[in-house]
């Protein structure tokens, strides 16, 4: 184990209650996205409000309500695009391109993917593992587990000589 | 670093499939029915019977006198025709419209010849339905809208109320945006080896344009856009060969309308 990084927490080490708190993180996207479909901002909106809440329940429930927020990140920026167009064709083009046409399912894959990946995530978390997204679980554990720099306080405080 | 390579891949991933999706899009399912010619003729003589009985047809010596100059300069200069084009004239003075339906037919109805300034605004508006019969369009747009229900009105030897519903569809102006810009490209084309100036239709437009907001909503206006302010471009932008000269119909023209309509 790396000294810069706070050791992992193992299932074994884990209460039910952070487990709980760790696979919520995942399927509040589900909740959030089902009311905030003609605006994904408001699913964003609950993701933050989770986050806030329950980082400071441990490592594990910190990385994992992360992870859940940051992922959301360019599914929620896509779909934004996505209903931002569609309504400025609706008003001005009247066109459907073919670009646009590929965005519309390149934006399904993407959140078909995401919803895949969040369910995987919600599962092993559940179960107390760490699930690591590309890109996205690598950057939580970094800010999460991260040891801040601890070495390099400079001793200015010190006892009555 | 690591983190970065992901990033990297992520970002690919993303480009990719947009450009893959945009490249070869999907085709929508039911673009490959077929209609057959002997279908499609069938399909418009049904349209047709629904017309009559909605509109009353001015008979064959009106068409002449005023469709017939017209229409005769675009085809002859329409080579080769996909169709045997037929030209028939509607008695409404508030449509000021015309429409394609299927075979070849173009309907005109009173209320656009008595709009238009002059017969060279009328070829435009000609050579934009032709367009769309010439590019398939309709057919297009029949298959992809109503599909498999047009075969089975057809087959079944035209259920009323399918007719009447197809009939609807192709006299309502739900054409894409691309579809009507081919279109326009193909008047544009026609008009320029008809000898008529395209710049024609912009007028129409802008006619039309100004005219739209003192007509009460119930109407129903021709190439009703929020886009007309490019399709007056457009037709004023079009390239003119160097030698273009504009032969103009000779044809009494208000007096015409007056007279026979």
């Amino acid at each position: 184990m790396n000294e810069a990084y706070h050791p992992i927490p193992q299932p074994s080490e884990l209460s039910d209650r952070e487990k709980d708190d760790a696979m919520g993180s995942y399927l509040m996207m589900f909740a959030s996205v089902a009311v905030g479909l003609p605006l994904p901002i408001i699913n964003l909106i609950a993701a933050i409000v989770y986050y806030y809440t329950n980082r400071s329940k441990g490592l594990f429930v910190h990385f994992h309500s992360l992870q859940s927020l940051i992922s959301q990140l360019p599914t929620t920026i896509i779909n934004a695009i996505g209903v931002f167009w569609a309504v400025r064709i609706y008003f001005f083009d009247w066109e459907l391109t073919d670009n646009f046409k590929g965005y519309l399912i390149m934006a399904l894959i993407f959140n078909l993917a995401y919803f895949i990946f969040s369910i995987v995530g919600a599962v092993k978390a559940r179960k107390g593992r760490m699930y690591y997204f590309l890109f996205f679980g690598r950057l939580s554990y970094e800010a999460v587990f991260k040891k801040k720099d601890s070495t390099t306080i400079v001793i200015q405080n010190l006892p009555p000589k | 670093m690591k983190i970065w390579r992901e990033l990297l891949i992520l970002v690919l991933i993303f480009g990719l499939i947009w450009l893959a999706f945009t490249w070869r899009p999907l085709s929508l399912p039911g673009t490959e029915l077929k209609l057959s010619k002997e279908r499609e003729k069938d399909l418009a003589e049904l349209i047709m019977d629904n017309l009559e009985d909605e509109y009353e047809f001015y008979d064959d010596s009106v068409v002449n006198k005023v469709l017939k100059p017209v229409t005769t300069r675009l085809l002859d200069s329409l080579k080769p025709q996909k169709y045997e084009y037929k030209f028939y004239l509607l008695d409404d003075s508030n449509e000021i419209n015309a429409f394609a339906t299927l075979d070849g037919n173009i309907y005109v109805f009173s209320g656009l010849l008595k709009f238009v300034d002059n017969p060279e605004q009328l070829a435009g508006i000609l050579a934009h339905e032709i367009g769309h019969h010439e590019n398939g369009d309709l057919v297009d747009r029949l298959m992809k809208e109503l599909g498999l229900s047009v075969l089975a009105a057809v087959l079944t030897g035209g259920d009323a109320v399918m007719i009447s519903e197809i009939s609807n569809l192709l006299l309502s102006t739900g054409f894409d945006r691309k579809q009507e810009r081919e279109a326009d490209e193909f008047a544009y084309d026609l008009m320029v080896k008809s000898q008529v100036n395209p710049a024609r239709l912009a007028h129409f437009f802008t006619k039309l344009k100004a005219e739209e907001k003192s007509y009460p909503d119930d109407l129903e206006i021709i190439m009703t856009h929020p886009n007309s302010k490019n399709r007056i471009e457009g037709a004023l932008s079009y390239p003119l060969p160097k030698d273009f000269q504009e032969k103009e119909f000779t044809l009494q023209w208000e007096m015409l309308i007056e007279t026979n309509l």
